[in-house]
């Protein structure tokens, strides 16, 4: 697993890469809340080059969601591959967030 | 030339040796260990004195006769012991080192045994300065030079400086000095490495105690075993990962002859994981005591789990309902991996979800589906933890290999079907340890 953020408009692309489970969800979890720490709340997770997430991904994710609502942010997804989107629809993710099929139909949902 | 250097190279060598056998020895000992955690009896603080004390006596008879003048490291002991255990100790030892020294008699015997009654208490004094704790490595070099320095200055003060004296004190820089700080070096070493390797087990044994404290209260939840139903076969198995996840099961007997069951998936690990899986666990049971659909059980659970959300706790379930006579089975799916359900003339059904993860959408709203199980219908449901169980290369079993699995032993038992699962993973999987708890549910309508 591995973490990229890049700044675009107002909006902070995360780029998160490899494997997200039961091994790596905690450090997932506290890199992720430094980079929101303060920072810009409109987020989008850019989920392109994310190969496989477990069911510990899927908390990882939701609590990531209390954070930033709690600061009144909003975050979303885009980029999602076949198994990775799987793995939304069974847990109901995309009943909750907002996904996009690239990155630049998030940041226009994020500046509007 | 050589017929000095080589006893005197041979003596340097034997005392070495034995500082620092003695330190590895000394520090792996019971009496040691007592009396740095400050919990040691009168009689470990004696033999401890008497320890460092023949050290010191060590110190003064293995004296390095360089050019006719003595060298020793009789102040070693003493010096160590007040550094690791306080003033008492340190003087304790130093005063058999000092008594040992002072019947040798000679000119410097006041200014060394003074030298040596002063190390091992100013010692101790260090240590209470430093909170009873031992300097560390740097310091206690410091510390050693310093006590040697006031050596050198008692000896000019009280033996004058005479040619006998001025011999003394260059055998101090050449032979006394790097030995001190070796033999300092060598303990301190020891002693790091020691408390390292503590720190390590101890960190182990806490781990070890907290995983079995997790299993203990995931196993005081689960049932003991699967209900037996009349017309019924069924089978509830949980295979926890070593780091015990989450999963959990649970069965609920209704008066009117209707059976609930539940099975879920609450993420995390360890002890947090095992409250979780409590608290959700109680959430569920205490709810069946008012409501039956399980729509409005998984409305109210997630009322309830998401008050606690703000900690990250979520998880996933199928909450059923069956009523055992006419096979109709009610059933919410909340982000679940979906059970499958085998009809007998060959076919299978996936029961999908219904709602969303417990504790994501405060105030959601459940659907609620049902599906009817005739007489050799069997459903199974499970945890991400089977299809998800992985090979060294990183292939998963997946629901395919799960549907076919089953598929060949549709006319098994509900527990054999379940072991097989098992035993199909297994093979899967190979060596690979097993990541995340696995759990199954297999309900079979015989009759």
């Amino acid at each position: 697993m591995e973490i990229k953020t890049e700044k675009r408009d107002n909006a902070q692309i995360i780029l998160v890469s490899g494997m997200l489970d039961a091994s790596n969800y905690q450090k997932f979890e506290e890199d992720i809340s430094l980079l929101i720490q303060g920072g810009p709340d409109k987020i989008v997770f850019n989920l392109s080059n994310l190969e496989y997430m477990s069911s510990a991904g899927v908390r990882a994710f939701l609590k990531t969601n209390r954070t930033i609502k709690s600061k009144e942010g909003v975050m979303v997804f885009c980029c999602l591959k076949p198994f990775i989107k799987e793995v939304f629809e069974i847990a109901g993710l995309d009943v909750g967030f907002k996904i996009f099929a690239d990155v630049e139909s998030a940041v226009q949902f994020l500046d509007a | 030339m050589f017929d000095l250097i080589i006893p005197v190279a041979w003596e340097l060598f034997q005392i070495i040796a034995v500082i620092t056998l003695c330190s590895y020895f000394i520090i792996r000992t019971d009496v040691f260990n007592r009396l740095i955690q400050e919990n040691g009896s009168i009689k470990d603080k004696i033999l401890i004195i008497l320890f460092f004390g023949v050290i010191s006596i060590y110190g003064t008879m293995s004296n390095i006769v360089l050019d006719g003048s003595p060298a020793n490291v009789r102040d070693l002991g003493p010096v160590i012991a007040g550094l690791c255990f306080g003033p008492w100790i340190g003087l304790g030892s130093a005063i058999i080192g000092a008594i040992f020294r002072y019947s040798f008699g000679g000119i410097t015997a006041v200014p060394c045994t003074l030298t040596t009654l002063l190390a091992g208490t100013l010692a101790g004094i260090v240590w209470i300065i430093n909170k009873k704790r031992y300097i560390g490595t740097y310091y206690a070099l410091i510390f050693i030079s310093l006590i040697e320095l006031l050596h050198l200055g008692l000896i000019f003060l009280i033996a004058g400086d005479g040619p006998e004296v001025m011999a003394i004190i260059d055998n101090m820089w050449t032979i006394m000095l790097p030995l001190y700080l070796f033999g300092i070096a060598i303990f301190s070493i020891f002693y790091k490495n020691y408390t390292n390797e503590k720190k390590n087990r101890e960190e182990l044994e806490r781990e070890r105690v907290e995983l079995q404290f997790a299993q203990e209260i995931q196993e005081s939840f689960l049932p003991k075993t699967a209900p037996s139903i009349s017309g019924y076969d069924i089978s509830a198995s949980t295979y926890p990962a070593r780091e015990v996840g989450g999963d959990f099961y649970d069965f609920i007997h209704f008066e009117d002859g209707e059976v609930g069951f539940v099975i879920a998936d609450v993420s995390g690990k360890s002890v947090p994981a095992a409250l979780f899986m409590a608290l959700s666990c109680t959430a569920i049971r205490i709810s069946t005591g008012w409501i039956r659909a399980p729509s409005s059980i998984a409305e109210e659970v997630n009322t309830i789990i998401s008050k606690y959300a703000e900690s990250g706790m979520f998880f996933s379930m199928v909450y059923g309902v069956i009523s055992p006579l006419n096979g109709v089975l009610k059933y919410i799916n909340a982000g679940h991996p979906p059970p499958v359900l085998f009809k007998k003339e060959g076919s299978h059904d996936e029961l999908q979800r219904t709602g969303t993860i417990i504790g994501f959408l405060e105030g959601q709203k459940f659907l609620e589906a049902n599906v009817s199980l005739e007489k050799g219908d069997f459903i199974v449901c499970y945890t991400d933890g089977v299809t998800e169980a992985q090979t060294f290369k990183g292939e998963m079993f997946g629901k395919d290999r799960l549907i076919k699995t089953i598929d060949e032993n549709r006319s098994k038992t509900a527990q054999e079907v379940s072991n097989l699962i098992i035993t199909g993973i297994k093979k899967f999987v190979g060596e690979n340890p097993q990541f995340d708890d696995i759990t199954i549910l297999v309900i079979k309508r015989t009759e």
